[in-house]
């Protein structure tokens, strides 16, 4: 029997346990989609929900499919028990102005290790809209801040003139 | 209350016992790491176990969960900061857990985990003889699986994590290392050992540091030297250890051979490697004089509500200000005067006028200034925003756990500075509602509704009195008055996170094709459900061995190709099929992962 080319894909004592126990890893995650609004290089903060809706511990990891660098989830894996959840904070670090769009992926997996494991993930559409800064405001407050600055310049002067008067 | 101190010192003692033990691990290491992450009760609980002593603690104050483990695992952690998980939050979590208690058990009747962590959580509290907990124990006792072990889920197969939770929690709750339930579990636990020393979550899976700190956590519990568990020269200690990564935190599996690794279970590690079993400590209630030498009990009255009850390290009565203000979440403002330092504001409450901030020590108003007042052992100092003159109260219950209807008798009293004297026509408040005392400071009151409500005194020219927790009824199935719990599931829920959900359950967790040569197919039913209340659109993707990235068909369509769509509480039974090459030369076992993925439609 050419025995080396036999494959085995699972344990034999760990295909015994599953056959005779329900297993299921899930996940649940809240809200269905994700839209963000901020303006240019602003850091911005959201947050879903990641529910265990299944009978079972799981373990769980969340990721970006994209804009990898920019974008930090916390936590980003943990062990949830069944029916409990996590609030999982989504940080979108500065970013120029723009539509993206994007999926979080959010993945369930069993405790068990070993052979093929299936497990349950969910795509959370995110879409961030970035939006330009101002120019008008920024100028607006770049010229408050220069007349701030020439009226205590102008403060400053009086007052030194005063005390050399007074010397 | 001696017994509760006893067990925390011999808990201290058993640590330090066996700490030597794990000298090769990094605890100093994995606690930079867990100090990273976001917080949580685990974390919490580990770095109390590694020693640390300024632990964060405000995610612990806004809980709320929906399954009994929300609630055990968070007073698990209050308890261990040695806070009463009764008042530390911004509802009675050992109400919240009890109120999950059906009559038979705690929690989710289908599930065993939840009794575990329930009986360890009122352990932990000093109420392992409740009724609560001694029906999960009954309950754990009833499920045990005939090979020694339990499932997190009643008929389900043991599992090592589970066996080793209900393990401590029986001990907890008075079960014998030496009884016949034990030494049958610890030999389900002894026959999952894998020869790298380590232990998976079932029998025959690959070792992982949960499992391994898991059994760690239950041996200590059981007095066992985990080191001495040794298969094959190896042992879980030395395999968790193994799996310790460079920046401190711990690999769930072997890096080397793993397909999809993580750090989650950094935690248990950090727990079971420091020594400690669980509960990793036990709550000493307010009446218990210097709980822990250096700490003092500090209660702090606002204008409104209470700011503050907690204990705390400090060495006078105004560095007490200073050093609760992290854990119990206030500003305040000291000014320099002319006479010394002076507390001029806590929260939104600023001195003005004939109010201002005002200090007791053991009921009494010390003649020095609260920066001069050296702490002793033992002082309980209480802060209050009112006027000079203002008197400290307390009110006591004739019972604290009644049924509905039946009778309580409250006594409001108020200290003349010498002894407790009765408070004529006091206020006394239950929950939001006002009722006046009688002239000897007695008030009578029938409850009728089930719930845990809280009673004090609260009328002007006294200070507010600590509150007294009442639970009327067998199952305390709400909370009433000025406490909502949040419900996270459903509505704008857990964070004012709102809208629907998407929700998919995968009916197996492992998919067994069984033995299969060159040319041969195996397959496999996997139930695909949707829990949520959105339309699911179904797709697929396959990682780890090319026998599976190339040879996976579900539903007759390459997995890559498979998409699917799924109505609310739709399932379906997708079928998995593998195809071995006739050209594939190689042979053993291979590792894999199908993620099923649902995207809303």
């Amino acid at each position: 029997m050419k025995f080396h080319r036999i494959i085995f894909f699972s344990f034999l004592v760990g295909g015994v346990v599953v056959a005779s126990s329900v297993q299921a890893v899930g996940l649940g995650v809240k809200p269905k989609k994700l839209e963000v609004q901020a303006r240019s290089w602003q850091t911005v903060q959201t947050e879903f929900l990641v529910m265990n809706v299944s009978q079972e511990p799981g373990l769980y990891q969340v990721y970006a499919d994209g804009l990898e660098n920019k974008i930090n989830f916390e936590p980003t894996e943990f062990k949830l028990e069944p029916g409990s959840s996590q609030v999982v904070k989504l940080t979108v670090k500065s970013i120029a102005a723009g539509i993206y769009s994007t999926n979080i992926s959010v993945v369930a997996r069993p405790l068990g290790s070993g052979g093929l494991i299936s497990a349950s993930g969910v795509k959370l559409p995110l879409v961030l809209t970035i939006t330009r800064l101002d120019w008008f405001l920024v100028l607006a407050f770049g010229l408050v801040c220069l007349l701030v600055g020439y009226v205590v310049l102008w403060i400053l002067r009086t007052k030194r003139r005063i005390n050399n008067n007074q010397h | 209350m001696k017994k509760i101190k006893n067990c925390w010192l011999t808990l201290l003692l058993l640590a330090i016992a066996v700490q030597p033990v794990f000298v090769s691990a990094s605890i100093p290491q994995a606690v930079g790491y867990l100090e990273s992450q976001a917080d949580d009760p685990w974390i919490t609980m580990a770095l109390i176990a590694s020693g640390q002593t300024a632990v964060a603690s405000g995610h612990l104050r806004q809980v709320s969960g929906t399954s009994a483990t929300d609630y055990a695992k968070t007073i698990l952690a209050v308890s261990a900061l040695n806070q009463d998980p009764a008042t530390f939050g911004n509802i009675d979590y050992i109400a919240q857990l009890k109120s999950k208690y059906d009559g038979t058990q705690m929690g989710d009747s289908n599930l065993l985990n939840d009794d575990a962590w329930s009986i360890l959580a009122l352990a932990s509290v000093g109420q392992v003889e409740s009724a609560q907990a001694q029906a999960a124990k009954d309950f754990l006792l009833a499920n045990q699986n005939a090979d020694g072990g339990w499932s997190y889920s009643v008929g389900a197969g043991s599992d090592t994590n589970d066996t080793a939770a209900v393990v401590m929690a029986l001990v907890e709750a008075g079960a014998s290392a030496d009884s016949r339930v034990i030494g049958n579990a610890l030999a389900y636990l002894r026959s999952a050992q894998n020869d790298d020393g380590g232990f998976g979550y079932q029998p025959g899976n690959d070792s992982d540091s949960g499992s391994d700190a898991w059994i760690i956590s239950a041996l200590i519990k059981l007095d066992i030297d985990p080191a001495t568990w040794i298969k094959n020269s190896n042992n879980p200690v030395t395999h968790l250890e193994s799996l310790q990564a460079d920046d401190g935190g711990f690999w769930w599996v072997d890096p080397s051979g793993a397909e999809w690794n993580n750090k989650a279970m950094t935690a248990y590690a950090v727990i079971a490697l420091s020594g400690f079993s669980y509960p990793i400590g036990y709550y000493q209630a307010a009446d218990d004089p210097d709980p822990i030498e250096g700490q003092y009990h500090l209660r702090i009255e606002g204008s409104t509500s209470t700011i503050c009850d907690i204990y705390v390290s400090a060495t006078t009565a105004l560095d007490l200000i200073e050093q609760a203000a992290s854990e119990c979440g206030y500003s305040y403002n000291i000014t320099q005067e002319s006479f010394g330092p002076y507390l001029r504001s806590i929260s939104d409450d600023t001195a003005q006028g004939l109010d201002g901030w005002l200090y007791f020590v053991n009921n009494v108003s010390p003649p020095v200034g609260a920066a001069d007042y050296e702490l002793q052992s033992g002082d309980e100092v209480l802060w209050y925003f009112g006027q000079w003159g203002w008197l400290p109260t307390r009110i006591t219950a004739s019972q604290t756990e009644i049924n509905p209807g039946d009778t309580i008798g409250l006594s409001a009293e108020y200290f003349d500075g010498n002894n407790w004297q009765p408070l004529s026509q006091a206020v006394i408040k239950i929950n939001n509602e006002e009722r006046i005392a009688q002239s000897n400071g007695q008030l009578n009151v029938n409850i009728y509704e089930n719930g845990v409500y809280q009673v004090y005194v609260d009328m002007n020219g006294y200070v507010r009195s600590p509150k007294k927790t009442i639970n009327v009824g067998d199952t305390v199935n709400n909370n009433v008055g000025l406490q909502v719990e949040i419900d996270q599931t459903s509505g704008s829920g857990q964070g004012n996170i709102g809208g629907e959900a998407i929700a998919l359950v995968v009916g197996s967790s492992q998919v067994s094709f069984g033995s299969l040569g060159p040319g041969e197919s195996g397959s496999q039913a996997v139930n695909l459900s949707n829990e949520g209340t959105v339309q699911l659109a179904i797709g697929a993707s396959v990682s780890g061995d090319v026998v599976f990235t190339q040879g996976i068909t579900i539903d007759d369509q390459f997995y890559d190709d498979y998409s699917s769509s799924l109505a609310p509480y739709e399932d379906h039974d997708a079928q998995v099929t593998l195809t071995i090459p006739q050209d594939y030369l190689a042979s053993g076992i291979k590792n894999g992962e199908l993620i099923f993925w649902a995207t809303a439609q």
